[in-house]
């Protein structure tokens, strides 16, 4: 866990005063809020640090334990051991607690969320609530991103999530695509005083490991040819996503000769039973080894041409 | 029409303690769908979060409602060019 300097944050410096730190917060709370950039997880990320940073600086109480036990902060829990002792023989600091900022930003955000560095200075205290204007009726949307394979995206598959210790059951359907999100209805945060639950947004991260390139729908593959099937044609075998293949070569085959499979490509999104193309791409081996007898054949061969 | 899926748009009002002109601008600026039915306007229970979205903009950022039309198209820009982002970049896959 990592010291985190709240004035670099809000880039200030230490001297700042409370207008200076309104003044930033609102001013990068602005630049990232969330409803500004949406799908952008750093914007999020630096809306989440500007939320910390604030709710700290902004606090009188919580300033000065930061300025005094901040980069030494595995020793917090000793400073509260020492404030509880001198709460009880009556506290010098007086006991004002709260907010100088008086303003804070939502952005159907997450705010809760804070750092551990935060969770161990100030004992995972909850934003404020009740501060400046934050309607809000419907439940939090919640952001969730899962990694599969291309193959377990090549059928229609049931998985469950645990979300925030909630367990979903969820129909992913085949053909998703990398970088895709899809909403789930009614799976975000619980509405606020009846209001509709929040929608649950899944972001798929789909790692192809296999010989297929894919563009949408469509599979492309590289196939390697020997020079005999090329100059005399045959049939050979080709692997395609759910099995082989057997394919007539045309003799004098080129090198770069595309072929279209037409429906053996990948699931259409959401279009049951209909599928893209696949596109094989030959390209001939051409023999590095030839042996004496094979070399006296190859010169026949070009004898014969000339 | 399941009078559960739909908000009277005055009740927004009520609800998120917002002038009803705000939710009239919108209307009228076609920001957020509505239905009209016997002279009153209903928003759909899916388009909430959209409307809360918008009023964030105008609560948190103090944006009028011509900026929040600015903001809306510009948004919608954004999610295109996102989307065309992500088919060019799996599409340059191809060549790797």
């Amino acid at each position: 866990m990592e010291f985190i300097d709240y004035y670099k944050v809000l880039e200030l410096d230490k001297k700042a005063t409370a207008a200076d730190i309104k003044k930033a917060y609102r001013k990068l709370a602005r630049k990232y809020h969330p409803d500004l950039n949406p799908n952008d997880a750093e914007a999020k990320k630096k809306f989440q640090q500007v939320n910390e940073a604030n709710e700290v600086l902004s606090d009188q109480e919580k300033r000065k334990k930061y300025d005094q036990y901040g980069k030494d902060w595995q020793h917090a829990e000793q400073f509260e051991e020492a404030k509880k002792r001198q709460q009880a023989q009556g506290s010098p600091f007086g006991s004002y607690s709260g907010s100088d900022s008086g303003y804070s930003y939502s952005g159907n955000f997450d705010d809760d969320t804070f750092s551990d560095f935060f969770e161990t200075m100030f004992g995972g205290a909850k934003r404020q609530q009740g501060r400046g204007h934050r309607p809000q009726f419907k439940g939090q949307d919640y952001n969730a991103s899962l990694r599969l394979n291309l193959a377990d995206v090549y059928t229609t598959q049931k998985q469950t999530l645990t979300i925030n210790d909630k367990k979903i059951r969820l129909t992913i359907p085949a053909g998703v695509e990398n970088g895709q999100t899809i909403k789930i209805k009614n799976h975000g945060a619980p509405g606020i005083q009846g209001g509709p639950n929040g929608d649950l947004y899944i972001t798929f991260e789909i790692l192809n490991t296999s010989d297929f390139k894919r563009d949408g729908a469509n599979l492309y593959k590289n196939v390697e040819l020997n020079l005999f099937d090329a100059v005399l044609g045959g049939e050979i075998m080709v692997e395609t996503f759910d099995g082989k293949v057997k394919l007539q070569l045309k003799p004098g085959t080129q090198n770069l000769t595309k072929v279209k499979l037409k429906g053996k490509g990948f699931p259409k999104y959401k279009k049951e039973g209909q599928f893209g193309d696949l596109y094989i791409t030959y390209t001939i081996k051409i023999p590095e080894k030839l042996s004496p007898k094979e070399k006296e054949l190859f010169t026949t061969l070009k004898n014969l041409n000339s | 029409m399941r009078t559960t899926e739909y908000i009277l748009t005055q009740d927004l009002c009520n609800r998120y303690r917002v002038e009803t002109s705000f939710i009239s601008l919108l209307i009228e600026k076609e920001l957020i769908e509505v239905h009209y039915v016997e002279e009153q306007y209903y928003l759909h229970v899916d388009h909430l979060g959209d409307f809360e979205r918008l009023l964030r903009l105008k609560t948190e950022l103090g944006v009028n409602v011509d900026g929040i039309e600015v903001i809306q198209h510009l948004l919608s820009k954004i999610e295109k060019l996102q989307q065309a982002n992500r088919q060019l970049k799996n599409r340059l896959q191809l060549f790797e």
